[in-house]
C-alpha cells in the first residue's frame, strides 16, 4: 500500500479499510498507487488543470455483493464513495471532490440474461452500450439508448444521469429503457426496485427515484432493460434551415404529418460547419461561412424500406414549409458514422489548443428560440468561442433537451471562470423559462450550486429528506447535486 | 521530461472530442482494468509528470513500460498515442528509471548486437545453406535478429522464395539489430548508434532496395530511422509481402504444390496499424493454390494484438503476453481456421509458444513458409 496523498480527512480510516476491501475484491481489484489514482481525478468535463481531486482508493468489484461489502465498510468508516462508469460525463459527476473510494464499475460488465421473447435483458451496469449492442445484434435486436459516446459509456452511467441520445424520437431517453434496478444502498443493503414488467401500478416507483440520482442515493449494480427488434433498413438525411427557430417549428410539422423518425439530432450553424469542415478540407475545397443561427438536422428513418422511403418523401415536402433543404447525402452519412465513434470527430483547425465544454438544459419547446439566442449573446458577453449548440428530441412528443458548448482552455483559469458565469446565467434562464438546469447529463458538481434554485423551499426540503433517508452519513458522491 | 514536453499541447487536449474511445478493445486495459493500463490513463500520468505532481516510482514505470505499442488506441484518436508513450519511455530511461528487463535487452544489443544474447558471428548460421547471394546486387535482404537467431525457418523460406523468383540479392551478415527493441523501450541513444552502423554498411553494399521478412525491422527502417532518429536513408524499404505482391503481379509464379486447409491471417501491429499494410499479405495467401482464407472477427485495423508487443513486452511481461495470445488463438479457432499465418517473427514465436502451452490444434506459419512450400 502506498498512500502518498489523501484528500480524505482520515488517512488511518483509509489504511484500515484498504485491507478489509482487499479481502473482498482481491489484490487485483484495489489500488492506492499514486499513478493509478491520478487517472481517476476527473471526467470529460473542463475542470481547470489547477483542480485535481485525487481519490484515496480505486476499487473494481465484480458483483453486487462485493459492492455491498465495500459500501458497508465505507459507511462504517464514513469514507466518501464515488461510483464511476465510463467517465464520459462533462458535469463532474464522477469526480471525487472529497477523495474517498472510487468504485470503477468496468469489471461489472456482464450480460446476465437475454430474454428474446420478452425483449428484455438483465445486465450489470458497468456494461458498455456498444458491447450490449454487439450481443443484441447477433439476435436481431438493439438497445434504444444511443449516446454519441456509446463506445465508452456504460449502462449505469446513462441511467444515473438520464441521458438522451440519437434514437430519442423513437425510443425515448435512457430511463425509458429501464424496467427495474438492483441497487446497493449507502448502508450496504441490496434492494430490487421492481420486476420484469415496465410501469407497474403497484407503486411507489422506486425505479424512477434512482434514475438521474447520479450516485447520490446508492450504487446501481444491475438493470433490467427493454430492447427492440433491429430495423431492416435505416436511412439518414441532413436538412438545413435558414433559421434555427424554423428548424424547431418544422419538427412540430413533422409530428403533425405523422412522421416517426428513429434518429434526430439538431445543431446550429456553428456545429454544422464543424461537421462539414473535415470533408471539404479533405476534398481541397473551401469551407463556407455558416451563420450561427442556421439550423441543421440529422434525421433517420428505420423499418421496412418502402415505409422508410415513403416517410422520406413526405419529409422532403414538409421541410419546405420552413424553407428547409436536404443537404449532401455523403455528409449526412459521414455525420451519422462519426456519431458511431469510429473515426474521431471533426474538429476545427482553429482550436487545436482547447477542448470543448458543454452544458445541457431543458425548456418547454416554445422557449427554445429565446434560450438559443441567449446562448449566442452570452458567448459574446463572456468572450467565449462557441463550439455550437444542439437539441435532442425524445418520444413520444419530441420533447427537446438542449446542449450548448464552448471552447475552453483548461489551463486558463480566467476563461474557466467566465465559462462558469455563463453556465450560471444559462441555468437561471432555463429555470425562468419553466425548465430545468440539467437536460441529458445530470447536475454533477458543475451545476450543483444551482440545483436548489429549481425548487421552492418545501419541495427542496423533501428532496433533502429523501437523500437523508437513504444516505444518513452522506457518503455517496458528495458535492454532486447538493453542494454540501 | 524533455521528450514528453514535445507533446505537451496534445496531452492537455486529450479527450477533446471523443472521451476514452482509446480504451475500447485496448488489450492491456481490458486485461488489467485500471485506467492507468490504458491510453486515457497514461495521458493523465503524462500530465502528472509534466506538472510535477507524480513521482516516478516502480508502479508508474510498470504502467508505462507494459504498453504494447500495438497502436489500437491510436486507431481511435486524433493523435499518435504510441509515439507519446514511447517518448515517455524514453524519458524514463533518461531519468535512470527504465524497466530492468528492457535495459537487459539493451545490454545484449550493446554487447552482442542482437537482443538474444547470441554471438554476432553466428548471425547467418541458420540460413547459410539456403542463401544464394550476389555481391553488389541492388536488392538487400535484411534478415533481422529474430529470423536469424530464433526462427530461422522464416529467413530460410524467404531465401527459398527469392531464389525461385530469381532477382539477384545480397545478405550481409555484419548488420546489427535494427534497433526496434531499443526504440520501443526508450533506449533511443543506443538505437541511433546501431542504426548509424547499419546505414553505413548498407551504403557500402551499394543496395538501393531493402526487403524485410520482419514487420518490426521494416517499421524501424522505413519509419523510425528517418522520423524518430532523424537519419538520412538512401534506399527504399519493402516488407516481404509488399515486395512479393509486386513481383507476383509482374510474373505470376508457377506453383508446384498445393496447400489444403483454412488459413486465417493475423495482422501484426507493426505492419498493419503502424504501417498500413493489410491487403498484400491477404492477396499473397489467396494466390496460393488450395488456400481457403477466412477472417477472424477482429481483423485489419481492429486486429487484436498477439500480446508480444514486438517481443520486448513478452520479455518484460511474459504472463500478460501469454494471456493475450490465448485470446487471439481462440479467435482463430472460432473462425474455423486450421492455420494461423502471420508475417512477423514475434507474432509467429508468440503463437508457437501459446499453441504449445495450451494444446490448441492450430498450425502456426509465417507467410514465407507457406509460399516456400508450394513455389
Amino acid at each position: 500500500m502506498n498512500i502518498t496523498r489523501s484528500s480524505s480527512p482520515d488517512v488511518r480510516a483509509i489504511e484500515d479499510v484498504y485491507e478489509e476491501i482487499e479481502r473482498v475484491v482481491g489484490e487485483e481489484g484495489i489500488t492506492s498507487e499514486a499513478c493509478d489514482r491520478a487517472c481517476y481525478t476527473r471526467d470529460w468535463g473542463p475542470l481547470p488543470t489547477s483542480q485535481e481531486y485525487l481519490p484515496d482508493l480505486v476499487v473494481r468489484p465484480r458483483t453486487t455483493e462485493e459492492v455491498s461489502e465495500i459500501v458497508r465498510l465505507a459507511n462504517k468508516y464514513r469514507i466518501p464513495v464515488v461510483p464511476r462508469g465510463g467517465a464520459t460525463s462533462m458535469q463532474g459527476g464522477c469526480v471525487p471532490l472529497k477523495g474517498g473510494i472510487v468504485i470503477d464499475t468496468s469489471t461489472m460488465n456482464k450480460i446476465l440474461e437475454i430474454d428474446e421473447d420478452s425483449r428484455l435483458v438483465r445486465v450489470q451496469t458497468g456494461l458498455l452500450i456498444r458491447d450490449l449492442n454487439e450481443e443484441l445484434e447477433k439476435r436481431g435486436l438493439y438497445y434504444g439508448d444511443r449516446p454519441a459516446s456509446w463506445i465508452r459509456t456504460t449502462v449505469g452511467g446513462r441511467i444515473s444521469v438520464n441521458g438522451g441520445g440519437a434514437f430519442g424520437p423513437r425510443w425515448g431517453r435512457a430511463i425509458d429503457q429501464v424496467i427495474s434496478l438492483e441497487v446497493v444502498l449507502p448502508t450496504g443493503e441490496i434492494i430490487k426496485t421492481g420486476s420484469k414488467v415496465y410501469e407497474p401500478s403497484a407503486g411507489y416507483d422506486l425505479t424512477r427515484l434512482f434514475l438521474s440520482s447520479e450516485g447520490t442515493l446508492g450504487v446501481i449494480t444491475e438493470a433490467i432493460l427493454k430492447v427492440y427488434p433491429k430495423p431492416a433498413c435505416r436511412k439518414v438525411d441532413m436538412i438545413l434551415y435558414p433559421k434555427w427557430e424554423g428548424m424547431i417549428r418544422n419538427i412540430g410539422r413533422m409530428l403533425q404529418a405523422g412522421l416517426a423518425p428513429e434518429i434526430m439530432t439538431c445543431h446550429d450553424g456553428t456545429r454544422y460547419r464543424h461537421y462539414i469542415e473535415k470533408k471539404l478540407l479533405e476534398e481541397g475545397k473551401e469551407v463556407p461561412e455558416v451563420a450561427p443561427d442556421v439550423g441543421g438536422i440529422l434525421i433517420g428513418f428505420a423499418g421496412r424500406e418502402e415505409l422508410v422511403e415513403a416517410q422520406r418523401k413526405t419529409m422532403a415536402e414538409v421541410i419546405k414549409e420552413d424553407d428547409g433543404k436536404l443537404g449532401d447525402p455523403e455528409v449526412a452519412n459521414l455525420w451519422w458514422e462519426t456519431r458511431q465513434g469510429m473515426p474521431f470527430n471533426p474538429w476545427p483547425k482553429t482550436q487545436e489548443k482547447k477542448r470543448f465544454a458543454t452544458i445541457d438544459f431543458a425548456v418547454p419547446i416554445g422557449k427554445i428560440g429565446p434560450v438559443f439566442r441567449l446562448y449566442l449573446q452570452l458567448s459574446k458577453k463572456y468572450k467565449l468561442e462557441m463550439y455550437g449548440g444542439g437539441t435532442f428530441h425524445n418520444a413520444p412528443d419530441m420533447f427537446p433537451t438542449l446542449t450548448f458548448a464552448m471552447f475552453i482552455d483548461q489551463r486558463d483559469q480566467t476563461e474557466y471562470e467566465r465559462w462558469l458565469k455563463y453556465v450560471e446565467e444559462m441555468a437561471h434562464a432555463a429555470i425562468e423559462a419553466g425548465g430545468t438546469i440539467a437536460g441529458i447529463s445530470g447536475v454533477g458538481s458543475i451545476k450543483a450550486p444551482f440545483f436548489k434554485d429549481q425548487y421552492d423551499g418545501s419541495t427542496f426540503e423533501v428532496i433533502r429528506k429523501i437523500k437523508n433517508v437513504f444516505d444518513p452519513n452522506h457518503i455517496m458522491n458528495p458535492g454532486k447535486k447538493f453542494t454540501r | 521530461m524533455q521528450n514528453l514536453e514535445k507533446f505537451r499541447e496534445k496531452i492537455y487536449v486529450c479527450n477533446r472530442t471523443t472521451d476514452g474511445y482509446c480504451l475500447y478493445r485496448c488489450p492491456e486495459y481490458n486485461l488489467k482494468g485500471f485506467e492507468s493500463y490504458g491510453a486515457r490513463g497514461r495521458m493523465y500520468i503524462a500530465r502528472g509528470l509534466l506538472e510535477d505532481r507524480l513521482e516516478i516510482d516502480a508502479s508508474l514505470v510498470d504502467r508505462i513500460s507494459s504498453c504494447l505499442s500495438c497502436g489500437y488506441c491510436t486507431q481511435r484518436c486524433a493523435f499518435d498515442l504510441t509515439e507519446i508513450f514511447e517518448a515517455l519511455k524514453w524519458d524514463l530511461v533518461d531519468a535512470g528509471k527504465g524497466l530492468d528487463k528492457y535495459l537487459q535487452l539493451g545490454e545484449s544489443i550493446k554487447e552482442n548486437h542482437n537482443p538474444y544474447f547470441k554471438r554476432q558471428k553466428d548471425r547467418l548460421a541458420g540460413i547459410k545453406e539456403k542463401i544464394k547471394p550476389t555481391k553488389g546486387a541492388e536488392l538487400l535482404y535484411f534478415t533481422g535478429c529474430a529470423s536469424a537467431y530464433q526462427y530461422p525457418t522464416i529467413a530460410q523460406s524467404t531465401c527459398i522464395i527469392l531464389n525461385e523468383l530469381g532477382p539477384n540479392y545480397q545478405v550481409l551478415g555484419e548488420e546489427w539489430c535494427c534497433g526496434f527493441p531499443l526504440i520501443r523501450t526508450g533506449q533511443v541513444g543506443l538505437a541511433k548508434e546501431i542504426a548509424e552502423h547499419n546505414l553505413e554498411i548498407i551504403k557500402a553494399s551499394g543496395a538501393s532496395q531493402m526487403v524485410f521478412s520482419c514487420a518490426a525491422c521494416y517499421r524501424t527502417f522505413a519509419k523510425d530511422y528517418p522520423e524518430r532518429l532523424g537519419l538520412e536513408v538512401n534506399f527504399n524499404s519493402f516488407h516481404i509481402t509488399e515486395f512479393l505482391s509486386r513481383e507476383f503481379e509482374k510474373h505470376q509464379p508457377t506453383f508446384k504444390g498445393k496447400l489444403e486447409g483454412k488459413v486465417t491471417y493475423h495482422d501484426p501491429c507493426h505492419l498493419g496499424r503502424h504501417m498500413g499494410i493489410y491487403q498484400q499479405p491477404r492477396d499473397l495467401l489467396q494466390n496460393v493454390p488450395g488456400v481457403d482464407l477466412v477472417e477472424m472477427e477482429e481483423n485489419k485495423e481492429s486486429a487484436r494484438c498477439c500480446g508480444a508487443g514486438g517481443e520486448v513486452v513478452k520479455f518484460g511481461y511474459p504472463e500478460m503476453t501469454l494471456e493475450l495470445a490465448k485470446k487471439r488463438i481462440e479467435e482463430a479457432e472460432a473462425c474455423g481456421a486450421e492455420i494461423i499465418a502471420s508475417t512477423c517473427p514475434f507474432c509467429y514465436g508468440n503463437f508457437k509458444d501459446t499453441v504449445k502451452n495450451t494444446g490448441a490444434k492450430l498450425k502456426v506459419q509465417d507467410i514465407t513458409e507457406i509460399i516456400s512450400q508450394v513455389i
